[in-house]
């Protein structure tokens, strides 16, 4: 099995619908032992959206913006495997005033909240964690391509391009530890986190007409299938990428047809 | 007790025990978000509560009118009397 004998820390399930969820889900149908982590007042959210998957997880408290939640969670990991194989960032938070097209307004604090939740929690969780991949190992986080600007994405989307360039740094100078660290731009997915970012559905329509697979947003699938090879030794030789997962999107200059994305 | 009353009981429960709303202000007419304090993350805790309770599932679609108690309770009660 592609991850037989991974020991993979989950972060980001909230619900079924999560991303994670279905990263999670995947990875266990795969063979990989799987930890949960979850935070705040989504950890209900978590424990019972954990329970439906296909095997038992436990679910560790952290929050990834403070280094001694991280450090406990390190500790919890040593002492149920004595290591990790590697994890999946799936962790993003913007305050309101961050999205939704008052760029030129948002405030310093509202920014560094969503950059330090967003973006500089990757390397705060590699270097928790890095003591733990004494084999190597593989990071996964989860990006919406930030080489570009959207509509009402914001300081999320500054976040993201900040994610990515962390993406390469990381991949720099853990190498040499035979850890690699890759990011998934996957396109839009009808999540609880899509469901806080205004005019989501504009960005549904835009793939509609420009993906030359078309784009399902109910189906995380096809993501948690390329993070499931990320994490796996199947990808032994990428590091420092950024995999777009996006019905071919991000290939195309304009859009090639109008219409409904799951009908053509 | 119908089913409504017993999906009432178990949402107003969740709402006590694990979100810590004050029981007095709960009615069925009460707005979750404006006068119980609900955020999205809370009214799925509730909902997915409920939901592991009575062994239903309910969509995003269904949800997105819920603004007060009863009408949750009448969305998630159909659902259990379907089920049975």
């Amino acid at each position: 099995m592609l991850l037989e004998g991974k020991r993979l820390l989950v972060t980001g399930v909230l619900t079924q619908k999560s991303i994670a969820f279905a990263a999670a889900k995947l990875a266990q149908q795969h063979g990989a032992e799987i930890v949960l982590s979850g935070f705040g007042k989504g950890l209900a959210l978590t424990e019972m959206s954990a329970r439906r998957l296909p095997e038992p997880v436990e679910i560790l408290e952290m929050d990834v913006t403070k280094d001694s939640d991280i450090a406990r969670v390190a500790e919890q990991i040593k002492q149920k495997w004595g290591g990790l194989d590697g994890f999946l960032h799936a962790v993003a938070f913007a305050p309101q005033n961050a999205l939704g097209g008052e760029f030129l307004n948002t405030p310093w604090e509202s920014v560094e909240l969503a950059f330090k939740t967003s973006a500089f929690s990757l390397k705060s969780l590699a270097s928790g964690l890095l003591p733990l991949m004494s084999r190597g190992g593989s990071i996964v986080s989860l990006d919406f391509d930030g080489r570009v600007a959207w509509p009402v994405y914001d300081w999320m989307g500054v976040c993201k391009a900040g994610l990515e360039s962390i993406t390469r740094y990381l991949a720099r100078d853990l190498g040499p530890h035979g850890i690699r660290v890759n990011t998934v731009s996957a396109g839009p997915l009808a999540t609880t986190a899509a469901k806080g970012i205004p005019g989501f559905t504009s960005l549904v329509d835009a793939w509609g007409s420009r993906a030359p697979l078309g784009w399902k947003a109910d189906d995380p699938v096809p993501v948690a299938k390329t993070i499931s090879f990320l994490l796996s030794d199947w990808s032994d030789g990428i590091t420092g990428e950024l995999i777009h997962v996006d019905g071919g999107y991000h290939a195309m200059g304009a859009d090639i047809r109008s219409g409904d994305p799951e009908n053509i | 007790m119908s089913n409504r009353d017993e999906v009432v009981v178990a949402l107003k429960e969740t709402l006590v025990d694990r979100l810590k709303v004050e029981a007095s202000t709960i009615t069925e007419d009460a707005n979750l978000f404006e006068d119980l304090g609900l955020d999205s993350i809370d009214l799925m805790t509730v909902v997915m509560a409920v939901e592991e309770k009575f062994g239903i599932e309910v969509s995003d679609e269904e949800l997105e009118d819920v603004t007060t108690l009863g009408q949750a309770a009448d969305l998630l009660s159909a659902k259990v009397g379907s089920n049975a």
